[in-house]
């Protein structure tokens, strides 16, 4: 049973790894690569076949982050059993996009709202944005007050779910 | 003359206090750090001889205690204070404390930074240097009404800015009355929060404009002179992205002119120490005067590259009484440096600030290239502070060698563990407008399309997917005798 794993917002590709020694195979979406990965110079050298790249690598849980070919990769690895056990991320909740300070709440809960009205304004180094609801729907809850600080991902409003709500 | 410090704090963090003391260091000066605890384990506290920790409300508010700098001085017995930039740099208040505790400020004084640090005086101040100002209101502006009636004067478009404002906060751009009367409202409202002063005025808006800035050197004897300009015309939301000097829009005579003026400015108000002039070149060669920065600027490695002169060090020495020994004849400009301001900071996805822990770092060295930085390998980029984590820079015989040599030093700044614009910067520097030296300030925003990031191409997602797999533990779970690795060095040609 293969992992996935994603670049980027890219497909996701079905890979295995066969280990023998200090080489390996990788099956990529079926097809399989001789490859090996070996510390060289400060950094790390993939060979894929016969190709070899210089690299440098970060795994951070299933988080890996890549510098190569002049520039960094964030990749992901994805487990298809777990995934089919928990819940995937909805649009009901408006989240905060990069870490920073509540500047405006215009909503309560119990307001509707339309797609791209203005939820909340936040401040986040030195500029201001706009958090916008994402689809039409009525305000269930919201978690920020006016000068409350919040990290990236951060819950901001939350829209009541679409089938429980009144129209 | 008085003699050099003997030790100096630096009122600052990240890479401009480890770039300070590193010229502080050259010079036989002892440097002291001061520190809010999120940056206790950062490079700066490392590179000092001695740190004081700093407390604060806010991280920032730390670094903005002047009693708690002043105090730090007198326990270390520092006698002067660089205080970089942004932070008290132009804080004239700071410049008093510390004198009134004897202790030197290494820059100008409170005068010039007074005069110099308010939009609508500065501006009254150039004219009456000779510098030419932008058709614009002469003071504030009283009230929407009136913002419209000389917006109209001027013609439109019009820029509403705020007389205390910077970085583009408070500036709005207005291309007709209705708009003129939002942008009012607006700039009036963000300069009144941001610095509890809501003064707006109103000048004439370039379409085109390349931002060129006049470095400035001036001791407490009387010789003023320039160091040439800088080009910053690659910047995003007013912020700077990439600087150079020389400008590839200048010639001789230009430059002999804008120095000049630059140069009258800074005797007008009785400036000491390095300053900047910024000012903005219109398509047709002529030139006015933005403001004039009262510091040191973040992108003063562009000229200490070109000129081979270490701004910091004649900071220093100008502090100390000690007078310039060299004239403007001696200033000479050697070959093309181009710095990039590296920013925590997804470039793909709107420009969201990126947080994260810093889990490898590698900075690229070579001929002609310089970082300034202030990380370290497993620091926490936090939001705390500006975004901005290193500046990569790379001198060139011509510019096309600084380009050349700035996108390798750049494909070579390893930061993994968060997000970093420095691909973004690469694509940058490999346009062909940039390489042509056609740049102004709306460049970024005009070439948006070009500039985003291609898809990668399918062998390099390949070879990227296969190594991200050999690298991840997830696989060698399952296996029976699991190979980490730090294990497979063994596998050595």
């Amino acid at each position: 049973m293969a992992f996935e794993i994603t670049l980027g917002e890219g497909n996701a590709h079905a890979v295995d790894v066969a280990r023998h020694g200090g080489r390996a195979t990788v099956t990529i979406d079926g097809r399989d690569h001789h490859a090996a990965l070996r510390p060289a110079g400060d950094g790390y050298e993939l060979t894929l076949e016969d190709r070899t790249e210089p690299l440098w690598i970060v795994v951070d849980g299933d988080q890996v982050l890549v510098h190569a070919f002049g520039r960094s990769w964030a990749l992901a690895i994805v487990d298809p059993v777990e995934r089919s056990r928990g819940g995937g991320p909805s649009d009901d909740v408006a989240a905060a996009p990069m870490p920073g300070t509540v500047i405006r709440v215009d909503v309560a809960p119990g307001a509707a709202v339309s797609a791209g009205q203005v939820l909340v304004v936040i401040e986040s180094m030195k500029m201001q944005s706009e958090i916008t609801a994402v689809r039409d729907g009525v305000v269930e809850q919201v978690f920020v007050a006016v000068d409350a600080t919040f990290d990236r991902g951060a819950p901001l409003v939350a829209l009541a779910p679409l089938d429980t709500e009144e129209e | 003359m008085s003699a050099l410090p003997e030790k100096v704090l630096v009122a600052n963090r990240g890479e401009i206090a480890v770039r300070i003391m590193r010229t502080l260091r050259r010079m036989g000066i002892a440097s002291v750090a001061v520190y809010h605890r999120e940056d206790a384990g950062g490079r700066a506290v490392r590179e000092a001889d001695e740190a004081v920790e700093l407390f604060g409300d806010t991280p920032v508010g730390a670094y903005l205690d002047i009693e708690a700098i002043v105090e730090a001085c007198r326990s270390t017995g520092a006698t002067a204070v660089h205080p970089g930039f942004g932070f008290l740099s132009e804080n004239a208040a700071f410049a008093e404390a510390l004198a009134a505790a004897e202790i030197t400020f290494i820059g100008p004084p409170p005068s010039a930074m007074r005069s110099m640090g308010d939009k609508i005086e500065s501006k009254r101040l150039a004219a009456q240097a000779g510098v030419p100002t932008l058709p614009g209101s002469p003071d504030a502006v009283a009230d929407v009404d009136e913002a419209v009636q000389i917006a109209e004067q001027i013609g439109f478009p019009v820029l509403l800015k705020a007389s205390a404002g910077g970085g583009g906060k408070g500036m709005r751009i207005a291309n007709d009355a209705a708009e003129c009367r939002e942008a009012f409202e607006r700039a009036s409202a963000e300069a009144a929060a941001s610095f509890g002063d809501g003064r707006v005025f109103v000048e004439r808006f370039i379409g085109r404009p390349r931002h060129v800035e006049v470095q400035v050197l001036a001791d407490a004897h009387g010789t003023v002179l320039h160091l040439g300009e800088r080009e910053c015309s690659i910047q995003r939301r007013y912020q700077k992205v990439i600087e150079e000097c020389p400008s590839p829009a200048i010639d001789p005579e230009t430059r002999e002119a804008m120095g000049a003026t630059a140069v009258a400015l800074a005797v007008a108000v009785g400036y000491v120490s390095a300053g900047t002039v910024e000012m903005i070149l219109d398509e047709d060669g002529s030139f006015y005067f933005l403001e004039m920065n009262t510091r040191l600027q973040v992108e003063h490695p562009v000229t200490e590259l070109v000129t081979g002169i270490d701004i910091v060090a004649e900071q220093v020495r100008i502090a100390a009484g000690e007078p310039l020994d060299y004239g403007q004849a001696d200033v000479r400009m050697d070959g093309w440096a181009i710095e990039a301001r590296v920013y925590a900071e997804d470039a793909d996805h709107g420009f969201v600030p990126a947080i994260g822990r810093l889990g490898l770092v590698r900075f690229p060295a070579g001929d002609g290239v310089r970082v300034d930085h202030g990380v370290v390998e497993g620091q926490q980029v936090s939001a705390s502070f500006d975004p901005m984590i290193a500046k990569v820079a790379a001198h060139g015989a011509t510019r096309a060698e600084a380009i050349a040599r700035l996108r390798d030093a750049l494909r070579r700044t390893v930061l993994l563990g968060t997000v970093t614009n420095t691909a973004y910067l690469e694509r940058v520097l490999a346009h062909p407008d940039f390489g042509a030296g056609a740049t102004h300030t709306n460049f970024l925003a005009q070439h948006a399309d070009a500039l985003a990031a291609p898809p990668p191409p399918e062998d390099v997602e390949r070879c990227l997917v296969a190594a991200a797999a050999l690298a991840s533990p997830r696989f060698d779970a399952r296996l029976a005798a699991p190979e980490p690795l730090a294990s497979m060095g063994g596998w050595r040609n």
